[in-house]
């Protein structure tokens, strides 16, 4: 600084009044180039400091929204902390709402609250982690024997925290309402063998020697109806409807659709391989997605029929995904096909996990009625397959959600799980001491959905819930 | 170098910038531009964005110039849990102060470079990902503007998710 030197920074004011970028650029070289280490040390701290930026606060909300996909759940809720501005911005509909998309999860005024995103992100932590945060164990009262059999496998059936069995001699049924802690049985007016139970929120639907029986879980009452076929492929009771699809032993497929309150029952057959259904909001309209097998191809569409004006009607037929097959394996469709599966329906997604000997590679099919959207996923590593999922083996039940994660029991007291679409994500749930009983040997029946897995053990029902609002006793 | 067509780009602070067409169309926006307008030797202005900015998206499109087309993104419900990995170019090309992350990220979403864009946005869920709120604040120098009465009641909200 000369004699006469401006102490306000006449430098700095000259700097300022710089018109152009070129000037500021060759002035501010010029600079640079006097100066020291230290000095520079002075700049460099300034710089990481001032060229620091509030992305997630600054960008527009749909680019944080894109941003927050590549995140775990936790960090979102975490991401709530960190300001007030992140708290309103990571809290928005705008953010929720994709995710619950993408986990199936209906887009409620509960689920889109803060409050209520956290309890679904909580419960989603207990899924993953494989901690569930409740179990019980139900004793048989008249010991059903549910030995390794292929025959029990349409026999014991979950819904909404009901579960339905079948006696060792297969004339009655039950159903144990485990929120309501309460056991009920139900006898088929033929007094036949019962071949196929199915339990619905408020509805158990019974097979037992050619009759179809329905019972109204809350008034007891029931309705019956003929049908003189043996195998029951699908059951799916929506509101007043039963949708079937029943196997003729040459396996061709008929699509039912039974109106319990007026007792009508219209059929239409089904071309290809049915995989499973889904029914709309008011059940006016039952979707079979279906699997066509031409050469080396496997087409899958979806398929509505109409049940307005009692009639069951094809309206309309779409392509939905064709994928190239590896080999001749997975067809034709046979029953014992169906068993190495499991299913889950969840608000208007249905999702399909599929194994087995004759078929290339397990699946995992994912059905989203909300976009109409069929998602087909292959899993082709074998050697996880091979460490997480133990054998492919009938009796081997799996617990699936809406989002790929698929458990299974092992032989050492296990449940084993892993994603679907996250493979990293594999983990082993421990059992505590005391449940063995219900994973002696292979005989054991699974049922469940995402918020709770069950087994059917020789002493009794096991269950574990993975959702902290699901009580029972 | 002679068959294909030049285009010249013109940032919002007047520095033209001429590349290969291939390059300019890593934008969807001059991509459609283009078309609209047949051809023309005129620069196109893109007032949105600055000198050294217009710089590094031209860097990145030179570079991913014969990249395949992206596949659609309608299968964006199946993409939840995407993998933050990002190809070991586009992490060195990333290493850049916030502020020119900011700007890229905006700039790729004005001009609709989707995969640029996706790069930004991994980069940004990276410098995030499982670090606590006191973390991201350093890193982003944000003041904590709750009262510690608020920052308790949160904290108890969220125990659960904090085991890890």
């Amino acid at each position: 600084m000369g004699p006469g030197g401006d102490p306000h920074g006449g430098f700095a004011s000259a700097f300022a009044s710089l018109q152009t970028n070129q000037a500021r650029q060759t002035a501010l070289d010029q600079l640079l180039d006097l100066l020291q280490p230290n000095e520079w040390r002075r700049i460099y701290n300034r710089a990481s400091k001032t060229l620091q930026r509030d992305i997630v606060g600054c960008l527009p909300l749909e680019l944080v929204v894109e941003m927050t996909t590549y995140l775990d759940l936790r960090d979102i809720l975490r991401l709530q902390r960190v300001s007030k501005q992140w708290q309103d911005r990571l809290s928005s509909n705008a953010v929720y709402r994709p995710v619950l998309r993408f986990y199936c999860v209906p887009e409620t005024e509960t689920n889109l609250s803060t409050e209520g995103f956290r309890a679904f992100v909580e419960r989603r932590y207990s899924l993953e982690t494989g901690s569930p945060c409740r179990q019980a164990v139900y004793p048989w009262l008249d010991g059903p024997d549910y030995a390794y059999d292929t025959a029990t496998l349409g026999l014991v059936s979950y819904c909404s925290a009901k579960v339905a069995w079948v006696s060792r001699d297969k004339r009655r049924a039950f159903v144990r309402d485990l929120q309501a802690g309460a056991v009920a049985d139900f006898v088929p007016v033929t007094r036949g063998t019962i071949s196929t139970i199915h339990v619905s929120g408020s509805f158990l639907f019974v097979q037992a020697s050619g009759h179809c029986t329905v019972w109204n879980l809350a008034s007891g009452e029931s309705t019956s109806v003929r049908i003189p076929s043996s195998s029951i492929f699908e059951v799916n009771i929506r509101d007043n409807y039963v949708a079937m699809i029943l196997q003729s032993p040459t396996k061709q497929h008929t699509l039912y659709s039974w109106n319990l309150i007026s007792g009508s029952l219209r059929s239409v057959g089904l071309d290809a391989n049915p995989m499973f259904t889904h029914w709309n909001e008011d059940a006016s309209v039952i979707t079979v997605i279906e699997l066509d097998l031409p050469e080396s191809l496997s087409r899958f569409f979806r398929k509505k029929y109409s049940t307005s004006n009692d009639n069951l009607i094809l309206v309309e037929s779409k392509l939905l995904v064709t994928k190239p097959r590896h080999s001749q394996s997975y067809g034709p469709l046979t029953t014992a096909f169906r068993y190495n599966q499991y299913l889950c329906r969840y608000g208007t997604a249905v999702t399909q996990y599929l194994a087995g000997a004759n078929l290339d590679a397990p699946m995992f099919i994912c059905y989203r009625a909300s976009t109409d959207h069929l998602a087909v996923f292959t899993i082709d590593d074998t050697d996880t397959l091979n460490a997480h999922i133990p054998g492919v083996n009938i009796s081997q039940g799996r617990l699936l959600s809406p989002d790929g994660l698929v458990y299974s029991p092992s032989l050492t007291n296990e449940l084993k799980m892993h994603s679907v679409f996250a493979p990293g994500i594999k983990r082993d749930v421990n059992f505590p001491i005391g449940y063995q009983d219900f994973f002696q040997g292979i005989g054991n029946l699974t049922f469940g959905n995402h918020q709770l897995y069950g087994v059917i053990g020789t002493k009794g029902i096991a269950v574990w819930s993975f959702d902290p609002d699901l009580k029972f006793y | 170098m002679s068959g294909e067509e030049m285009i010249t780009l013109k940032s919002s602070d007047d520095v033209s910038f001429t590349v290969e067409r291939s390059v300019a169309e890593r934008s969807i926006l001059i991509k459609h531009l283009l078309e609209d307008l047949g051809t023309s030797t005129e620069p196109i202005p893109i007032p949105n964005v600055n000198e050294p900015v217009l710089n590094k998206v031209i860097e990145w499109s030179i570079h991913h110039k014969n990249d395949p087309p992206s596949t659609d993104d309608n299968d964006s419900e199946n993409n939840r849990r995407r993998t933050t990995d990002i190809d070991e170019w586009d992490q060195k090309f990333m290493q850049v102060d916030q502020e020119m992350l900011f700007e890229i990220i905006l700039a790729a979403n004005y001009l609709d470079i989707k995969p640029l864009l996706d790069v930004g946005c991994k980069t940004v869920a990276n410098m995030i990902k499982g670090k606590s709120p006191e973390e991201i604040r350093k890193t982003f120098n944000i003041q904590n503007d709750f009262t510690p009465e608020e920052e308790d009641q949160i904290r108890r909200e969220n125990e659960w998710a904090e085991d890890r």
